[in-house]
């Protein structure tokens, strides 16, 4: 998978001080066409993990590469091969809800005839289409975090990182989201998903990331986790709190 | 609240602003041991009418080593919120935000601002003193002096300093928030009562000279101001209670009406129809008042209008110094939605979309659109002269220095960092919009000598020569600058 990794976080070492880094050597990739999914306590490391692919905090040790390359390489090609759906919704106060799309679809190289096309399909799944003229302070949460998805969509990068995507959603939302999400992935995206909702993502994620305090404990495909973690048949929120009630009292035994 | 003194504590390096809670700190919170900070929790839970402390702060507070917060109690404690905690914690948030204000004095002073300043003061003293030996005949000072006072009269505004988090934090004690909100509604009234006093007391020797017979004295003007002050400043903040914003609205518009009705009446009218009228009119105001439907605190409201007034104040500052303004008020401006639709549909033009879309619905359009109409009105007046091409450059100097601001606009963006815009996209769509504006707006002020071109042609074309030549200095000028800034902020 190593050469043709969308994402590779390689030997990742990094927090917000230099003496004291969060991340401790973490290290995973994310092939084409591969939903995995990064997991872990609040505070495990994955935002953290999520600032260094984004390019927002640097590395101590280790790198991250975007289909090969480093930021600092070719900054044009990494920002153009990936879409971020953050946490907690950031907007412009003063753009309405087709605004933000148009604005992403701009910055993206997305075609006119596209954008608008990718925009009338993205309203209507959202149900977002009476909302498209208000301005982003006019919506309430959840509707803030439907126009960060949308925004991430409409660019069609061939990697998303999207961070807790279900926090606010309605329950129509998530659904509608997880479905597109696997759309997009047949059609060839990655995407690299931070949740808790352990049991939704489950079903949806090909590979699993499982951080704790900085470091990996186990990745690999649910059954690589079974196995590793001696759990046959076990549901992965149930091998997740045994492997990280464990990793507490000094690791598996 | 025992054991409180006055010693100050060296750690906090804030600039003081003399808030109540300033320089206040316990022997507890610089050094006291855990037993003291218990006790102290202890005594504050006596104090708050024997409500249990949860044992966990009790916990947080022995392992923390102790901070100064401050506050006329020590750390960790459960804060007894008393009436005078209350007023301290608002001390104690306006010191933080004037300390973040204050170091910036010296360079508004540098700017200009100083000298500035004293020579319009110099040149009003002139003026005025012109004016007292020259009294003209039949200046309408009865309409010149209400016009004044009403404004300031009306005007009013609180800083409250509430914040989101209060919503959850103080939120249970809102039946004891009148202590919180009493130094903010003194503040208010007191401020601008003494600039209206001032008003009057500079405009009052040109009022006697014309109307030397009239009833209206000194000091009962004064007391009027003080009166209409209070009331207004009261009615103010009955709007902010109100729940229906719309009645808030037509309170305020009734507000501004008043005033101009009370100081006319005041002025035009005898002592005792005058007073009279005023005194029935506060009346029946204040009765008005009580009648929509009010919040006890009116949280999210106060909330916004706080951080409008520390979006204002920093969005001041930054004209002089190049500071972090916060978030800006959005006007929705419906008229101008289609801005921004004939920018280039590419990568590199996309940073101008998102600009333009900002700027018409930000605070820096309304600046520019006022100086505008003002620098036209005035050069209706003066557009005979070369003093009118004086005051034409002066405008789109003043406009010029207003759009330095576009350089702050999405400065800490999330998404600029992480599109694929090009790098230079923020400086090169800030300098297109800025000459767009300053053209537009040069040329609109330049209309009313269209007048003078028949007449004076050299005049009308000079004039638009070199507002044009103003206009792209401003901008090189700008350039060079927000270059500068950019290679220092790398």
């Amino acid at each position: 998978m190593s050469e043709q990794a969308v994402l590779k976080v390689g030997a990742l070492t990094g927090g917000y001080s230099v003496n004291k880094p969060v991340l401790h050597g973490v290290d995973f990739e994310v092939g084409p066409g591969e939903m995995v999914g990064l997991i872990g306590l609040n505070g495990a490391g994955k935002s953290t993990t999520m600032k260094h692919i984004l390019g927002l905090m640097s590395p101590k040790e280790g790198e991250v590469r975007i289909g090969g390359s480093l930021l600092k390489d070719d900054p044009d090609r990494y920002r153009s091969s990936l879409a971020f759906v953050p946490e907690a919704p950031v907007l412009y106060e003063e753009l309405t809800v087709r605004e933000h799309m148009e604005f992403t679809a701009r910055a993206y190289g997305v075609d006119h005839a596209v954008f608008e096309e990718r925009a009338e399909r993205l309203l209507k799944l959202f149900y977002m289409k009476d909302k498209e003229n208000s301005l982003s302070s006019h919506l309430s949460k959840g509707m803030k975090q439907k126009v960060m998805i949308m925004c991430a969509f409409i660019a069609r990068p061939p990697l998303y990182v999207i961070d807790e995507p279900f926090l606010g959603l309605d329950p129509l939302g998530i659904r509608d989201l997880l479905d597109y999400m696997v759309e997009v992935n047949r059609e060839g995206a990655s995407i690299l998903l931070s949740s808790h909702i352990l049991s939704t993502i489950e079903n949806y994620c090909s590979r699993f990331v499982i951080l704790h305090k900085g470091r990996i404990i186990v990745q690999g495909t649910l059954e690589d986790i079974r196995s590793a973690s001696n759990m046959p048949g076990e549901s992965l929120e149930n091998i997740f709190d045994r492997l990280v009630r464990a990793e507490g009292a000094g690791g598996i035994r | 609240m025992s054991g409180r003194d006055s010693g100050s504590g060296g750690e906090d390096r804030r600039p003081s602003a003399g808030g109540p809670a300033e320089g206040r700190r316990s022997p507890a919170s610089r050094g006291g041991t855990a037993g003291e900070t218990h006790s102290r929790a202890e005594d504050a839970r006596t104090e708050n009418g024997g409500i249990k402390a949860p044992t966990g702060a009790r916990f947080a507070a022995e392992q923390r080593p102790p901070a100064v917060s401050g506050l006329p109690w020590a750390p960790g404690t459960i804060a007894p919120m008393t009436a005078e905690g209350m007023a301290a914690l608002r001390g104690k948030r306006r010191s933080v935000f004037l300390g973040r204000i204050l170091p910036y004095t010296p360079y508004i002073i540098q700017s200009g601002l100083a000298v500035c300043t004293l020579l319009l003061l110099i040149l009003f003293s002139a003026w005025y003193t012109s004016l007292l030996q020259n009294m003209r005949e039949g200046l309408p000072i009865r309409w010149i002096l209400p016009a004044l006072l009403f404004p300031l009269a009306a005007w009013s505004s609180f800083r409250t300093y509430l914040r989101p988090a209060d919503t959850v934090f103080l939120l249970p004690l809102e039946t004891k928030m009148k202590a919180y909100f009493a130094p903010a509604w003194r503040a208010g009234v007191v401020g601008k009562l003494l600039v209206t006093w001032l008003v009057l007391l500079v405009a009052w020797p040109v009022y006697i000279r014309v109307q030397p017979g009239d009833h209206a004295n000194l000091w009962l003007s004064l007391a009027l101001l003080l009166g209409l002050k209070l009331l207004f400043a009261y009615g103010a903040w009955q709007e902010h209670r109100m729940v229906s914003s719309r009645q808030a609205d037509l309170f305020a518009l009734l507000r501004w009406l008043l005033a101009a009705a009370a100081v006319l009446a005041w002025f035009w009218l005898t002592l005792l129809p005058a007073a009279s009228a005023i005194a029935a009119g506060a009346a029946l105001y204040a009765l008005a008042l009580r009648f929509p439907a009010k919040h006890r605190v009116p949280w999210e409201r106060l909330i916004a209008v706080e951080r409008a007034q520390a979006g204002r104040a920093m969005r001041m500052l930054a004209w002089f110094v190049d500071v972090p303004t916060e978030d800006p008020r959005v006007h929705r401006r419906s008229f101008l939605s289609g801005a921004g639709k004939s920018v280039p549909w590419k990568r590199e033009e996309a940073y101008r979309f998102l600009l333009t879309k900002s700027f018409v619905r930000g605070d820096l359009l309304g600046m520019a659109a006022r100086l505008s109409v003002v620098g036209f009105v005035l050069l209706l007046l003066a557009r005979v002269s070369w003093l009118g091409g004086a005051l034409l450059l002066l405008f789109i100097f003043l406009i010029g220095v207003q759009l330095n601001g576009l350089r702050r606009i999405h400065a800490d963006s999330l998404w600029l960092s992480l599109y694929p815009i090009p790098e230079d996209s923020r400086r090169r769509a800030g300098l297109h919009l800025m000459i767009r504006v300053l053209l537009i707006a040069a040329v609109f002020m330049w209309l009313p000598f269209l007048l003078t071109l028949p007449s004076d042609p050299m005049l009308a074309i000079g004039v638009l020569a070199a507002a044009l030549v103003l206009a792209w200095l401003m901008r090189s000028s700008a350039e060079r600058k927000w270059r500068k800034l950019e290679d220092e902020d790398d």
